[in-house]
């Protein structure tokens, strides 16, 4: 232990321990001098001196005792090489600037992936978090009703915990204007699932919920907190008023808690309700999301087992028509990343691309380096520098460069990974958090000084050669090993060639996908629709007809906002996804005999005036209108519904069941299909119009709904009319999502977007580099083949005939790229189809077109040093040597 | 004889053993040791420097000598060597297992 420590120690005073050896050992020295003397020699200081021997041997076998030997070379070696890069600042510039790249790259691709994937949630228990589904035919139902929460809290001892979460939105009474707010309801039990803190204040306990509470009690959000109320510090305790009710501040959230969607958007209040009040439907239906904490000592399939024994028992009890309801756990975190790691995953594929032809780059720099260094090689062996030193000594060169370039890709990644953040990829979660942070720095410097150590193989290999040929031999031009070398620089082109290709053609196919899509006709006009959401508060708008009257006299509001020509309400718009997927039974269906029978069909509640404002017009029938009194029991049903259940007949006039599902209620009874509507690609874009049943607003829940609003006026001025229309028909209304609908349905594709302009991005480094990479090796054979062209053109070869030549070489090479790019490019073009929507088969022309660019660009690359060798002086040359 | 470095007749680690033996009596510098194995010896042993000094580094490293600056009889600035606890401890075992060794030896080339 002394040991290491003194040798520490020892490291930090060399300088001093050294002097004061070299000042022992002149003491000796002295000291024998004058016994020499006395002993009568002539000359007793050069004999003293003799004796002494090689006293710089000493001082070095006195260091190696001091200090590990090898840390003091590598200190002595990395000041050699950084003098030897100093020398030649074209190779270390080019060198590090490419490393740059691979690893900014690189480094930036991470640290989205870190952030999205990698990063362990923010809440201390994450790890023993699980979500609770309700299972209907093998198939995840994301929710589950109060009955499960209630039984599972007694079914099941593995599961601590059990807590629900039910969002919605809550207008704040506070401010000048009533702000929104995105309200949870939840209970005590989730605030211990998750074990985070407060940052203020007091987490809710069981008291709060008791019937015998005094007041209700609420939890506030950072981003509210610092908004609304202005960072207050005494916020606890005091009383606000939430949708009209007031509540007593019992804590404020520290920044960073999102609950319950960990990944998402921050929440902002959090109010106790839990699952036996007496609000939330009696029914099995699906009401809300659900978690629970894993005990200390249960696992994961010991939880699901008891889940699903309290999944059978709940089923005898609440018998489903569509099939027996079970229940489903998941691990929390992992559940809620799958969905963007196919993608992220093929992005960091890509980056490791370019970060492999940036390696390939390096090692043909290195090759030539190492080539043009044959001779002070051979002259460094010559003088004694033994094998092993040499190339260690290259090796800590390669190390340095690749050091130096990893520092400066890093910096070069804080750089991309704010242009990677800022790509508005609203729906990938936690996205937002990505930056350059230590295990980020840690990962990328050790990959690049592994690819370092690789790559610096090469030029440590050359060495040891050049510590066997003699002088004489190094300094013939065209020695066989430059050649050998330079057949493996052709090849490393060939592969950095068809290693381009492929990000190449992946960004190709991307791209013609986005083409594709942005041709695909939604089936309505979306230019000038704006959208926004509303949510009234269930207190102030209980009833059926209340939110009948409140959104009748909102449209009328909308309408009379000049320059609004239609205006429609809806409970979920076009093109955002999303499941609302119902059986319908039609008349004379017989009754269904299993699951398959059943007809799926999706259910969108409209205002009158909806179908109209997308531009519409029926195909047969006719649409909702104000004739149909509220309570109306009509339908409007898709041409896919009369394609797919009627085979193609005129619905209008059939009767129709849509089966009831969580808080819709529904009347069970039959509608009239009174018009059929054209289709509308209601899910994404790029998924075929599913069969749909529009039904009228007011028959059941409709307190969340979408607006869109179409004008000619700009979006921004838009808005604030209709936040203006909004306000007069009640002016505690909150609203919020303005924007355009196009831009909405494009923020739902933005997993594909970023994909796209990520792997463009990557592909457009990947050919630059593949460029940077041909030029160099042909620029650097060209110098080692003068004396060889020269001598062709002396012996009458036109210079025309030389660039051919050189420029047939480059040519070759790219054709063996292609030939091997191509066949992995369609590889990996079939990877991409299947993870990425809306790519369904790729026009070859795009595989041609990505290598006709590709081949074009890279033969240029070697024009320029074809040419000049063309324009070599023979005779000069000739001369020269 | 001339001054020949003498520790690759020896053993390893005797010159070790032997240097901790000459502060055995008390503090030394650098060319006293070498003295004093020379004059021990009959002449026999001429350690040479470069062997002597990484030897009391290596000493030092590991704590069995302390190294101290002082006047030197004719008034020269020279470092003194002086055994530790450790150094004694470390003598002591070295000296047991030296001759340990050597019966060893001898006792199989007697045989």
């Amino acid at each position: 232990m002394g040991h290491f420590w003194r040798r520490a120690t020892y490291w930090l005073r060399r300088r001093r321990m050294l002097d004061e050896l070299q000042e022992e050992m002149e003491t000796h020295r002295a000291l024998r001098e004058d016994a020499l003397s006395r002993d009568g020699n002539r000359d007793p200081g050069a004999a003293s001196r003799r004796a002494l021997g090689n006293t710089s041997l000493a001082l070095d076998d006195a260091r190696d005792v001091w200090i590990w030997p090898w840390i003091d070379s590598v200190v002595r070696d990395t000041r050699h090489a950084l003098r030897g890069l100093r020398r030649r600042p074209g190779f270390a510039i080019t060198a590090v600037l490419t490393i740059a790249i691979g690893a900014g790259a690189l480094a930036s691709v991470l640290s989205v992936v870190h952030a999205v994937l990698l990063r362990p949630a923010p809440y201390p228990n994450a790890a023993r978090i699980v979500q609770i589904e309700q299972e209907l035919r093998g198939r995840s139902r994301d929710e589950v009703s109060a009955a499960d929460i209630l039984a599972l809290r007694d079914g099941s001892p593995s599961l601590a915990r059990v807590s629900l979460a039910w969002f919605s939105e809550a207008s704040i009474a506070g401010g000048a204007l009533p702000e929104r707010a995105k309200l949870v309801y939840t209970d005590w039990q989730a605030f211990e699932i998750l074990g985070t803190t407060p940052l203020l204040g007091r987490l809710p306990s069981q008291a709060d919920e008791a019937p015998s509470a005094t007041e209700p009690v609420v939890l506030i959000g950072h981003r509210l907190w610092t908004t609304m109320f202005a960072s207050d510090p005494d916020i606890v305790g005091r009383r606000v008023r939430i949708n009209g009710q007031t509540h007593a501040v019992i804590g404020v959230m520290p920044e960073g808690f999102r609950f319950p969607a960990p990944y998402w958007s921050p929440g902002d209040l959090w109010l106790m309700r839990g699952p036996s009040h007496p609000s939330w439907p009696k029914t099995r239906g699906l009401t809300f999301l659900a978690f629970g904490l894993l005990d200390q000592h249960a696992t994961l399939e010991r939880a699901q087992q008891e889940a699903a024994a309290v999944g059978r028992a709940l089923d005898t009890q609440f018998p489903n028509p569509a099939g027996p309801v079970g229940l489903h756990l998941t691990d929390w975190a992992g559940a809620v990343r799958a969905d963007a790691r196919p993608r992220l995953m093929m992005i960091l594929a890509a980056a490791g691309v370019v970060f492999l032809i940036v390696c390939v780059n390096v090692v043909n720099l290195l090759v030539s380096r190492g080539v043009d260094r044959q001779r002070e090689l051979a002259a460094r062996a010559a003088l004694g520098a033994g094998r092993a030193r040499l190339v260690r000594q290259l090796l800590t060169e390669t190390l340095v460069v690749f050091g130096i370039g990893a520092a400066a890709g890093l910096a070069l990644a804080v750089w991309g990974a704010r242009l990677i953040v800022s790509m508005r990829s609203f729906s990938i979660p936690r996205m937002d958090e990505a930056s350059i942070d230590a295990t980020v720095a840690v990962i990328v410097i050790g990959v690049t000084l592994l690819a370092g150590l690789v790559a610096g193989l090469v030029p440590a290999l050359q060495g040891a050669s050049a510590g066997r040929t003699s002088l004489a031999d190094a300094s013939a031009r065209g020695a066989s090993a430059s050649r050998r070398w330079r057949r493996v620089q052709r090849g490393l082109v060939a592969l950095e060639v068809a290693l381009a290709l492929v990000l190449l053609c992946g960004a190709g196919v991307l791209l013609e996908g986005a083409r594709t899509l942005g041709r695909v006709d939604p089936g309505f006009d979306t230019t000038g629709l704006l959208h926004a959401r509303l949510t009234l508060s269930r207190e102030k708008y209980g009833t059926a007809a209340a939110q009948v009257a409140f959104f009748d006299r909102l449209h009328a509001e909308l309408l009379a906002v000049p320059g609004v020509r239609a205006a429609g309400i809806v409970d979920v718009p076009p093109g955002v996804g999303g499941t609302s997927s119902r059986s319908v039974t039609l008349d004379g269906d017989p009754a269904p005999q299993s699951d398959r029978d059943l007809r799926m069909a999706d259910l969108r509640v409209i205002r009158a005036g909806y179908l109209e404002s997308l531009g519409l017009a029926p195909r047969s029938g006719r649409f909702f209108s104000s004739i149909d009194a509220p309570t109306a029991a009509v339908a409007v049903v898709n041409e896919a519904f009369a394609r797919q259940f009627l085979a193609g007949q005129d619905p209008v006039g059939r009767q129709l069941r849509v089966t009831p599902r969580g808080l819709k209620q529904l009347e069970i009874g039959a509608r009239t299909i009174v018009g059929v509507v054209p289709d509308v690609k209601e899910k994404l874009i790029f998924e075929p119009a599913p069969p749909t049943v529009y039904i009228p607003l007011g028959q059941g829940d409709s307190t969340r709904m979408a607006l869109l609003v179409r004008s000619d006026r700009p979006i921004g001025e838009l808005t604030l009319l209709v936040r203006g229309a909004i306000m007069r028909a009640d002016a505690e209304q909150a609203a919020f999502g303005f924007m355009s609908l196009a831009e909405l349905m494009n923020s739902e594709l933005s997993l594909n977007v970023l994909t796209l302009n990520l792997l463009s991005l990557l592909a457009g480094v990947a050919l630059v580099l593949a460029i940077v990479g041909v030029y160099g090796v042909t620029a650097h054979a060209v110098r080692q083949r003068t004396r060889e062209i020269a001598i062709r053109l002396a012996l009458g070869l036109t210079p025309r005939a030389v660039g051919r030549l050189l420029l047939g070489e480059g040519a070759a090479l790219v054709l063996v790229g292609l030939t091997v790019g191509g066949a992995a490019a369609v590889w990996g073009a079939g990877v991409l189809r299947t993870l990425v929507y809306g790519i369904d088969r790729t026009s070859p022309l795009t595989f041609v077109v990505a290598a006709g660019v590709l081949a074009v660009a890279v033969v240029a690359g070697g024009y320029l040093p074809a040419r000049r060798a063309a324009r070599v002086d023979p005779s000069a040359v000739l001369r020269a040597d | 004889m001339g001054l020949t470095n003498a520790t690759s007749d020896l053993l390893p680690g005797t010159l070790e053993l032997l240097v901790l033996k000459s502060l055995a009596a008390g503090p030394r510098h650098g060319y006293a040791i070498v003295e004093h194995l020379r004059v021990a010896s009959g002449d026999l042993l001429n350690v040479g420097e470069s062997a002597l000094y990484p030897a009391l580094q290596r000493l030092l490293l590991n704590g069995w000598v302390k190294g101290q600056w002082g006047l030197s009889d004719n008034n020269r600035r020279a470092r003194y060597y002086t055994l530790t606890a450790a150094g004694r401890r470390q003598l002591d075992s070295e000296r047991k297992e030296f001759t340990r060794m050597v019966s060893m030896v001898h006792r199989i080339l007697e045989a």
